[in-house]
């Protein structure tokens, strides 16, 4: 699907770690914060991230680099997105955060199901521990809530 | 899963996203978490945005029907709620809870509305149910002497964010009236004139917030005939209206009301050889009947629910099972059997599950169970 014109507009991402990335424009604006940028004409030559580093814009650029793609069928699509959040979850909240700033809707929200999916079994102390939430309820208020809903508490996960 | 690693610090809005991507017994169980996250899950916007979410690609399209399952027990010693899907995993079956066991056995669904289900038998108590988050509110019908029930309908009135219960009586040869119950403000209304005559029990259904049934005209075109007409609820004006079917249906008994993609549909028996399906779209004077098709032989009863991604169309037949159907090639497939003693009654639940309520302070039964703690 590679355009064979010689004038393909080539944008470069610099991340906060300094690393700088030459992609197509295309494939850079689906982001909205760029396209926004770019836009704005407020950066010319090389578009600085500072809440992106390079490990995560790696991964990113490979999201969009698939989805600028026409080409792929919806299935294939599909299957791709499922495949792309198939990591630990320390990462995918690190491509949450990235693609909040960058504003890539459709990354978002395979993320947040990703997330959503790990989590539906789990209890809420695992809940806690990984939203780095501290518990502000009293043991007392904790136990009349969980009666609330008792049953929602069968077949938790073990931690 | 690293549960190990903690999160960087993660803004409310992202936590709303992933929250609104759970199940409703996830989110009841993460209410203790902590305070904001309780109120979040509380908030009647995040209950709105949860039922409303979207079903995005990679998510399966639900598309439920519930229905009381007496099959297993002939003599109605116990009772099931179940969930059946048919857009994608056709099929599928989920059991409930159902709260009013043994002593509320020869129920009946009598409406269905976000989630929400109005259980009742014929004159009794009523229960506002949501069989997702085990909720429910009991209330009662203001009087039982003598009265026939025919029309039941659950409704929501999005202007004052209230859920309507509609009820047509007949009381012995008096003429029907209707009664509307605002769960809001727990009361029952005014006795209202209803015009027509209805000719079995039906359960309204739900198109753009209005719910609709089919009746007779109160004065017949002869003495053998009544004209029919479509009659419809709007839950906010709480008023009746009038919907007009096509005129060589006026006449006919055997006709019954569904929805399909988005539009009402009706289905006949035509000279006990053929059943044909109508669909109404709405045009700027009249309402226009177009025919979708006609399965050719005498089925029985069709009451058609859904339409599939590869043309299929999802009904009820006579009332005790559900079943595929493809025009195009004629070929019917069984979803679901449910002979139920003549009782089997379907209601749409909507793509999700919801965390509705019933807005007054639910009651919980099965205190007597112990949590299987995490």
């Amino acid at each position: 699907m590679a355009t064979t014109t010689t004038e393909t507009k080539m944008l470069t991402l610099c991340t906060s770690d300094k690393q700088q990335f030459q992609i197509e424009e295309t494939i850079a604006l689906q982001a909205v914060t760029i396209r926004n940028m770019v836009e704005d004409e407020c950066a010319s030559n090389v578009i600085p991230l500072p809440n992106v580093n390079s490990k995560i814009m790696i991964q990113i650029i490979e999201y969009l680099k698939k989805h600028v793609d026409s080409s792929v069928s919806k299935e294939d699509m599909e299957k791709f997105d499922s495949a792309f959040v198939e990591k630990k979850l320390s990462e995918i909240f690190d491509i949450i955060l990235a693609a909040n700033y960058l504003n890539i809707k459709n990354l978002l929200d395979i993320c947040c199901q990703r997330v959503a999916d790990v989590m539906k079994n789990k209890s809420p102390e695992w809940v806690r521990r990984t939203f780095n939430i501290v518990n502000d309820f009293t043991a007392e208020e904790e136990a009349k809530i969980r009666k609330e809903h008792e049953w929602a508490f069968e077949g938790v996960d073990e931690d | 899963m690293d549960a190990s690693r903690a999160s960087p610090e993660i803004p409310e809005d992202i936590v709303t996203n992933v929250l609104l991507n759970l199940p409703v017994k996830s989110l009841l169980r993460f209410k203790c978490v902590s305070r904001p996250w309780r109120s979040l899950i509380s908030q009647s916007q995040f209950t709105k945005n949860h039922l409303n979410r979207a079903t995005g690609s990679n998510n399966d399209k639900l598309a439920r029907y519930g229905y009381l399952d007496f099959k297993s027990h002939p003599s109605r010693e116990s009772v099931n709620f179940c969930s059946c899907e048919v857009l994608s995993n056709v099929g599928r079956v989920t059991k409930f809870e159902y709260p009013f066991g043994s002593y509320f056995l020869n129920a009946e669904i009598l409406g269905s509305c976000n989630g929400l289900l109005l259980i009742g038998k014929s004159s009794e108590t009523l229960y506002l149910w949501n069989p997702s988050t085990r909720e429910y509110k009991k209330f009662s019908i203001p009087y039982s002497d003598g009265a026939r029930h025919f029309l039941w309908g659950l409704g929501f009135d999005s202007s004052s964010d209230d859920y309507k219960v509609v009820r047509v009586v007949r009381c012995k040869s008096q003429a029907p009236i209707a009664k509307f119950y605002s769960v809001k403000s727990n009361s029952w209304s005014d006795y209202r004139d209803f015009p027509y005559r209805t000719f079995h029990n039906q359960v309204g259904i739900i198109l753009n917030k209005s719910l609709h049934w089919i009746v007779n005209h109160a004065k017949p075109i002869n003495q053998n005939s009544a004209m029919k007409v479509i009659v419809c609820f709007d839950p906010t004006m709480e008023q009746f209206d009038e919907i007009q079917l096509p005129y060589w249906a006026v006449k006919y008994s055997k006709i019954e009301l569904g929805l399909l993609g988005g539009s009402l549909c009706i289905s006949h028996i035509h000279d006990n050889c053929c059943v044909s399906l109508w669909t109404m779209k709405q045009c700027t004077v009249n309402e226009c009947w177009t025919k979708l098709f006609t399965i050719p032989f005498p089925l029985g009863y069709v009451k058609p629910l859904a339409y599939r991604e590869n043309g299929e169309v999802v009904m009820e037949v006579n009332r005790n099972r559900l079943v595929t159907y493809k025009p195009v090639d004629g070929k019917f497939t069984r979803v679901l059997q449910c002979d139920n003693n003549g009782g089997f009654k379907v209601v749409p639940l909507g793509d999700n599950d919801g965390l509705v309520q019933q807005q007054a302070q639910g009651k919980r039964k099965g205190e007597e169970k112990r949590l299987v703690s995490c």
